[in-house]
Order: C-alpha cells, then structure tokens, then sequence
C-alpha cells in the first residue's frame, strides 16, 4: 500500500468529516469508521481508491444519508402538565428517574465489574510477564476492553438516551491493506501495544469506577435523607417507636436530663433518657417539605449528571486518537 | 439533455426502492452476509448506468436492524477487524413480503400508464 493510494481515503474522510459537521458526534463516528471499512475493504480486493470512493459515494451524499438516523434516542420531552411546572417538572421528567436507576444500579455494577476486569487482568499480566504469557493476556485486556466499553456505551445510551458509537475505531493492525497474513506474530502484539484507542478505554474502564462511586455515594446520601424526612409522620408515633426511634435509639442511662431543642418559643424536638422522643407535628410537616426538596435537587442533579455524564462517555468513545494516515504508515512501515 | 434531470428521478427511485433491494439481498442469501458483501452484490445485478452509492447503505443497514428487521453478529475475518454480518428475521421477512407485494403493484401501475403513452 503505498502512500498515493492512501491520501485519496484519507482525504475523503476528512471531507465526510465536514460534511457531518454539527451532527452527533457518535453518528459521525460509524459514518467515519463505517467508510474508513468499507474503502479499506474496497481497496484490498483490488479497486482503486478512486474507484472505491465514487461507488461509496460523495461525502455530501453519505452525510445525508447518516442525517436520517435521528441523534439522541430520547426526543424532548413536550412541557405539559406537571412536567411544565417549574422546578418541581423534574418529578414527572423520566430521563430523571432513568438517571437516577442508571447510576445506582446497572451502571453502579458495569462500573465495578469494568474496574474489577482492569485491575484483576492488569494483575495477572504483570504477574505472568516473566513468561511471557503475560503480554497475551495483557492484550487480552486490551481487545476485551473495547468490547467491554462498547456494550457499557449501548447500555448507557438505553438509561440516558445520549447516542453511543455502534462501531469501534480499527485496531492499528486491522488497518492493514496489504497482506496482515505477513505480519508475525511479534508485530501483531506490538501493533496492539501502540493501539491509543485500546488503551483509552483500559483508562476508561478503570478510572470511570471512581467517577461513578462518586455519584452513587452522592444519590445514595441525598435519597436517604429524603426519604428519612419524608417519612418522619409515619416513623413516629407516640411510643416514640419507629424509623425516628431508630436514630436516637441506644444508651441513654447517662443521660440525666432531657435534651429538648426549641425554634424560638417552640419546642420541636425533645430527648428524655428513656429514649423516648419527641418531634412536634410542625416539624415533622416541615421535615416532610425538606425531604420533598432534597429529593427534589437529588432529581435535578441526577438529570444533570447524567447528561453531563452521558457526553463525556460520549466523547471518550468518539474519540479518534489515531489518524488513518498515521495508522496506515505504522503497519506498512515507510509507504513511499 | 439535461443530466440533472436524470439524476434527480434516479435519485427519487433509489430512496424508494434501496430499502427493498437490500432487504431483499440479506433475504437471498443463504449466510450472513457484511455491509461490503451487500454492496457488492447490488452493483453487481445493478444495470448500466444505475448506480447505487455503496455508503448509504451503512445507516440504512443500522436502521434496520433497530427496527428488528436485520440481525447481526461479528464475525472474525482474516483479514482486518471482525465485520458485522447481517441476516434476516421472522419480522424482516413479513417486512419484505408487504413491500414486494407494494413494489408488485406500485411497477404495474407505472407500466399500464407507460403503456398507454407508447
């Protein structure tokens, strides 16, 4: 393959590229590695890539047709009914309740299994890396991880309806237009070694852990709390017994004198070292109000967080960290 | 005569019938067959003259497997990436069958007033 037949793919991509331009970013993706296939496809059953290119199609051609799949899955929503209220919309917003169920639970657990498949193959190669065997399993992680972060991509998209790449970009040694059967064994490893896009998603497994830890340890806290206070009135009842007992629950034999909290002349909430408590009926209404606003801001952030998410997972599975031309120059060695 | 004339009408008819076409093409074959295969096998029935721009088949192919009338599963290939290869379902096929039976009726209606104009 040498370098003039190249530049004509590489050209054309960058075209489709423009051409796309202001589309959503992981529609450009396929439609540039959907092309960058096909015409490397082309070319190594003997077309011409001049050839190749005008039965592909014009960029303009192709980013039309690329125009029909619709962006985000999720369409905005219309602002009627509750959902049309302010600030409280948020309650009847499903891509806020399906933020909030992505990241405590199947996004929660693709995050740790992702992080648990880093760590524990990144462990048993550098533990195998005397014999060698090492480097095989490592590549495994490698080639796993693409994988792994596409489906995590797909799974993403369903929850927070923000469009994932259906492809990956071609690993370095599959940009191979001449003969891969040439390639030795040692090249294919190193070819995989030198592969940016593999290595980004190892980074993404492992460090999208910590990322969405965070976050579920932020929902986990605020759910809690709203919850806690929203059930206060029917926590507590005169027995002081209930989900408000449980919390002052405990030794109180050091306790000589009752612990009693006022606002202003009023008392809101009493400890006497029976254990028993006492919350008036004011506080406990406000308490319900405060619970409903936590939850609230909990929807708000979820919401938030999710799209905010969404895009950056987005932009990492997007990203294209090797040029073709680059990619093309490293297997075939000096082109010219 | 002027070309853009015949481009445009061809372009009009491909959006209708690609669709059909590919449909049709996957519903043929006896395997799965990848997005390249697919090209290549429609360019090469295609008329002289006719052709059929092999990129849009890519989201065409996308769409219908979102729709539950494709199926796909990767399978390796000597000699690059693994390819994506597309095969037919119990939906496709019902699918098909309507727009055959519209294309059916759609050719003959064009072909008795074309008819009568000779």
């Amino acid at each position: 393959m040498t370098k003039a037949q190249l530049e004509p793919i590489e050209r054309y991509l960058a075209d489709l590229q423009s051409a796309l331009a202001g589309r959503d970013p992981a529609i450009i993706h396929d439609a540039l590695v959907d092309a960058e296939i096909h015409l490397r496809s082309a070319v190594r059953a003997g077309q011409l890539p001049e050839e190749a290119i005008r039965a592909y199609g014009s960029a303009e051609e192709i980013a039309q047709a690329y125009g029909e799949i619709p962006g985000r899955q999720t369409a905005p929503a219309e602002r009627r009914g509750v959902r049309g209220l302010p600030v409280v919309g948020i309650w009847a917003e499903p891509q806020a309740w399906l933020a909030l169920v992505y990241f405590l639970v199947p996004g929660f657990l693709m995050a740790i299994a992702g992080f648990v498949w880093v760590v524990a193959l990144g462990a048993l190669s550098l533990g195998l890396l005397p014999v060698l065997a090492g480097l095989l399993v490592f590549v495994f992680l490698l080639g796993s991880s693409r994988v792994i972060s596409l489906g995590h991509g797909l799974m993403l998209e369903r929850f927070l309806g923000i469009r994932m790449p259906r492809r990956y970009q071609p690993v370095v040694v599959d940009t191979l237009i001449g003969e891969p059967a040439r390639l030795s064994f040692l090249q294919r490893i190193w070819a995989w070694l030198k592969d940016l896009r593999s290595w980004l998603s190892v980074a993404f497994l492992f460090g999208n852990f910590f990322v969405v830890l965070a976050i579920f340890i932020g929902i986990v806290v605020g759910l809690t709390a709203a919850v806690g206070l929203i059930s206060l009135p029917f926590g507590y009842d005169d027995a002081a017994r209930g989900f408000a007992h449980g919390f002052v629950h405990g030794n109180f034999e050091g306790l000589e004198d009752p612990i009693v909290l006022h606002l202003f002349d009023w008392v809101w909430f009493s400890l006497v070292p029976t254990g028993e408590i006492f919350i008036a009926s004011w506080a406990q209404a406000a308490g319900v109000l405060v619970g409903l606003a936590v939850l609230t801001a909990v929807l708000w952030i979820a919401k938030g967080l999710g799209l905010a998410y969404g895009q950056v997972v987005q932009a990492i599975q997007v990203s294209r960290p090797q040029a073709v031309a680059r990619r093309y120059q490293y297997v075939a060695g000096d082109p010219r | 005569m002027d070309t853009s004339f015949e481009e445009r009408f061809h372009k009009g008819l491909s959006t209708g019938t690609a669709g059909l076409v590919v449909l049709a093409t996957v519903a043929a074959s006896s395997e799965p067959l990848h997005g390249y295969e697919i090209g290549r096998r429609l360019a090469e029935q295609a008329p002289e003259g006719l052709t059929f721009k092999q990129g849009t088949l890519y989201p065409m192919l996308r769409n219908m497997e979102e729709d539950g009338l494709l199926r796909s599963t990767l399978q390796p290939s000597p000699e690059g990436p693994a390819r994506k290869c597309f095969s037919i379902t119990a939906k496709g096929r019902d699918v098909l069958g309507l727009w055959r039976h519209r294309w059916a009726q759609s050719s003959r209606w064009v072909n008795r007033i074309l008819g009568d104009i000779q």
